[in-house]
């Protein structure tokens, strides 16, 4: 399925579906720096999502299925860099991960777990 | 922007024109319950505190009793007291420094509880008869102070009615207004970012503070929190680490620094967002945004929580469809998760309806009454 893209604002970047007569949010980005999109609906493999970013246009085809409020990765991520969500960290990749591969405790390990805590 | 709000002594302004009838004690609540019922204008704040607890909780609860008594939107404060419980005059006098009216009846001295009802009951009725000559006037939105709450959260939490909830905080803040959202366990995971957005270094350091404190009581009871974020059911829910879960909470306060921390039943100083130390359970997280002075309350939720407060209005804000469609009598107002819009565009939506509701208009839980489910939060136990 196509899906077209509008860049609305630079802090909330929306992917809309063109598939249908209503435009339909499919996927949202929370904020420019975020290097994930959590999914509005079910996602099928396949699909792609087009996103701009700062007037960067960014196509990734979904590799796996993404339920609802899951995450799809939109870069290339490497092994221990940041997953970035809301702007901010919210854990690690233990792998390399490929753009459109689904993000979730499979690949991501947290950074502020138990472990963070001197004791 | 403006709103319609009730003028108070000391320049506040209130979005409801209640007399309070509030119990010192959990011992008082009957009393202070039928006061309430006996006298139409009366709102009842009654909670199961005050009596057999460690100083520091004491103190805890005659502050929140007090910060409670002083909101806007309070004309007037009756306060039920049984009478071994402890400061009653300090209380009184707190309140009073507001500029409102404010009185007290005392079981043991007057007698007994019909003696106390009957007495109380004069009292309130001439102070619903004196805040009924109040007007509305046009006050400047600088004057609102929104709490901020979710409860009852699923996955639309995190991505559509907490980051349009923030949208709307923002707004009141630029237009220097206040904000203030509590729930500490909430932040466990995303306290170094509140910490970096603090206003101050000293205020960086109250909220890891507070965050640590809260776990350490966790953890006396040995219960890991941090360690059992998320939850299986968040995992399930799509939520991958701690600071994902408590990232899609802090949301709801917006993006502008933290300007203050308050302990439980404290009121913030000046302008900006502010923190409240406190539980996520919805009737001592409440009472605690409305002891800051909060004279409207936006709530998100996921699931459906239903309940208001006696005399702050709560409008309950919600992403999911079926919950808006399910419990239509209970919600105020739908984000569309999967509208055009986006959470700046809904969140100016959503500042509209508080001006709306601090100007008058009724929320759902005020029009079923569903508002009388109120506590304290106490940080020890009872004894």
């Amino acid at each position: 399925m196509a899906l077209m893209v509008y860049h609305m604002y630079v802090e909330s970047i929306i992917v809309y579906s063109d598939g249908r007569k209503v435009m339909k949010r499919k996927a949202v980005v929370l904020r420019g720096k975020d290097n994930l999109a959590a999914a509005l609906t079910d996602l099928e493999a396949g699909e792609v999502l087009g996103v701009e970013v700062d007037e960067d246009a960014v196509s990734v085809t979904l590799v796996d299925s993404i339920p609802f409020g899951h995450k799809s990765s939109l870069t290339d991520v490497k092994s221990d860099s940041a997953i970035i969500k809301y702007g901010e960290i919210i854990g690690k990749a233990t792998t390399d991960i490929k753009p459109g591969q689904y993000i979730h405790v499979r690949n991501v390990a947290s950074t502020r777990g138990r472990g963070d805590v001197a004791r | 922007m403006s709103f319609w709000g009730y003028p108070r002594p000391n320049g506040a302004a209130g979005t409801r024109n209640y007399v309070g009838a509030i119990s010192t004690v959990a011992c008082a609540n009957d009393v202070a319950r039928w006061i309430a019922e006996q006298v139409p204008g009366c709102a009842l704040f009654a909670h199961q505190q005050g009596c057999g607890q460690a100083k520091p909780d004491m103190e805890l609860v005659h502050r929140t009793l007090a910060s409670l008594g002083c909101n806007p939107n309070l004309a007037g404060v009756l306060l039920v007291s049984l009478g071994c419980e402890g400061p009653v005059d300090d209380i009184m006098a707190a309140i009073a420094a507001s500029g409102k009216s404010v009185a007290k009846v005392v079981i043991q001295e007057l007698g007994g509880a019909s003696a106390a009802v009957a007495e109380g009951s004069r009292l309130a009725r001439q102070m619903v008869t004196d805040a009924s000559l109040i007007r509305r006037e046009e006050v400047d939105d600088s004057k609102l102070m929104i709490g901020v709450k979710c409860g009852a959260s699923d996955p639309t939490s995190g991505l559509a009615s907490n980051p349009s909830i923030g949208a709307a905080c923002d707004i009141l803040i630029e237009r220097g207004g206040r904000c203030i959202f509590g729930e500490t366990p909430e932040m466990m995971g995303a306290e170094h970012i509140l910490a970096r957005r603090a206003g101050s270094p000293e205020i960086g350091r109250k909220i890891i503070e507070i965050v640590n404190r809260m776990e350490e009581r966790s953890m006396a009871m040995g219960v890991d929190m941090r360690g059992a974020n998320p939850s299986r059911g968040n995992i399930a829910a799509g939520l991958t680490s701690i600071e994902e879960k408590s990232l899609g909470a802090i949301v709801k306060g917006g993006t502008t620094p933290i300007e203050g921390v308050c302990e439980y039943g404290e009121r913030p100083e000046g302008s900006g967002l502010f923190i409240v130390d406190g539980p996520g359970q919805e009737p001592k997280a409440v009472t605690a945004l409305a002891a800051a002075g909060a004279q409207v309350i936006l709530f998100s939720t996921g699931i459906g929580a239903p309940h208001g407060f006696p005399f702050v209005p709560v409008i309950k804000v919600t992403a999911n469809p079926k919950t808006y469609q399910r419990l239509s009598e209970h919600m105020d107002f739908y984000v569309d998760i999967a509208g055009k819009a986006s959470h700046k565009e809904v969140g100016h939506e959503i500042f509209m309806e508080t001006l709306a509701v601090a100007s008058g208009k009724r929320t759902k839980a005020e029009t079923l009454g569903y508002v009388n489910f109120t506590d304290i939060w106490t940080a020890g136990t009872t004894f």
